[in-house]
């Protein structure tokens, strides 16, 4: 089947980039793009975690969960994303267009969570789509190549982020399959999302 | 004298009666789970239409109520009964629903709530209902009755 493919277009939330509440992080986690960025969404109190505290919790969880439990992680970011897309669509309703869904998901979900939107949608029109993230946050500090047991790491904690986009998606009534390929390029990633067709 | 219900499957996840209605659950129970399918249609046709209205308006008069209806984006919905002769604006339901509906999310967020539970028992969650209700479903006082003169 033919992919075509779309670009997400970026401009939708306003342009001007985020103010966070981050300090100057220290050298551990070496330099971070600009924090130093402001939008023109009302903020609530409380709406911005600091983004090395939860990189630090992030690790942890992933130090503990051994490599063949790639089902939990990826239950855990089910929970987050299934809650998390109550908020995110409180005040509109959705067409079910599955593309519509899927650039929802896109747009406001992934700018929820990173600030950023993803960087490219590709779909075949038939239930399968994949995004991708050029700049990842979450894999920043990933090495990617052909060693087989670094694949295997760096899936493991892709299935995070795959568990946000499948509980987002059942939160709208979708049940889909969500997988990540292993990273080719640094903090490079792409998710495929096959939506299931109810019988 | 309203009563509320938000439910995703069949089975409400929450219900609640006030006032003079306490003794009657069943039979309330028994008009919403009739009027799931008025909501289904009316969700159909905003599907189809590309409505961007939550509020699903006056679904059904039923022997002495009148439901209304509400309708988020992740499959769940909004019940109100009220007594037919409480006449409510629209406004005033509008604003109860949105209220009801930030009380659910408020709820959904806590990460200790269980996903698939089949009733909300939180009490903050009942007394943000009883608020909404309060606020914006009680029927007008009655004016007081002009001093007989002596």
């Amino acid at each position: 089947a033919a992919i075509s493919s779309c670009r997400v277009p970026m401009g939708g939330w306003g342009g001007a980039p985020v103010a966070t509440s981050g300090q100057k992080l220290p050298g551990r986690f070496g330099t971070r793009r600009a924090r130093s960025q402001a939008f023109s969404r009302p903020k609530r109190e409380g709406d911005d975690m600091s983004e090395c505290a939860f990189d630090s919790f992030f690790m942890e969880l992933l130090s503990k969960s051994r490599l063949d439990s790639d089902e939990r992680t990826e239950r855990r970011g089910f929970e987050i994303g299934y809650r998390f897309m109550e908020r995110v669509i409180q005040t509109r309703v959705l067409a079910m267009d599955h593309l519509e869904v899927i650039k929802l998901l896109c747009k406001d979900f992934w700018y929820g969570i990173f600030r950023k939107q993803i960087d490219k949608l590709q779909t075949n029109h038939r239930g399968v789509f994949v995004l991708k993230d050029y700049s990842f946050r979450w894999m920043h500090q990933c090495s990617c190549g052909t060693d087989v047991v670094l694949n295997k790491v760096n899936v493991h904690v892709l299935q995070f982020p795959c568990g946000l986009l499948r509980g987002a998606l059942s939160s709208l009534g979708l049940c889909a399959l969500v997988t990540a390929d292993p990273p080719s390029a640094q903090s490079t990633c792409s998710f495929n999302i096959h939506i299931h067709h109810e019988d | 004298t309203p009563r509320r219900f938000a439910g995703k499957k069949m089975e409400p996840l929450f219900f609640r009666v006030y006032e003079s209605h306490a003794g009657r659950e069943a039979y309330l129970q028994n008009l919403v789970v009739c009027s799931l399918d008025v909501v289904e249609e009316c969700v159909a046709a905003r599907a189809s239409s590309g409505g961007q209205d939550m509020y699903l308006g006056l679904l059904a008069p039923i022997d002495a109520f009148r439901l209304y209806g509400y309708a988020t984006s992740t499959q769940i919905k909004f019940i109100a009964v009220v007594d037919e002769t409480a006449r409510h604006d629209e406004a005033a339901l509008r604003k109860f629903f949105v209220q009801c509906h930030d009380a659910y999310v408020t709820y959904i967020l806590n990460p200790f709530t269980k996903l698939d539970a089949t009733q909300i028992t939180a009490a903050s969650f009942r007394a943000k209902i009883d608020a909404a209700a309060n606020a914006h479903l009680r029927p007008p006082a009655r004016p007081p009755s002009p001093p007989t003169p002596s």
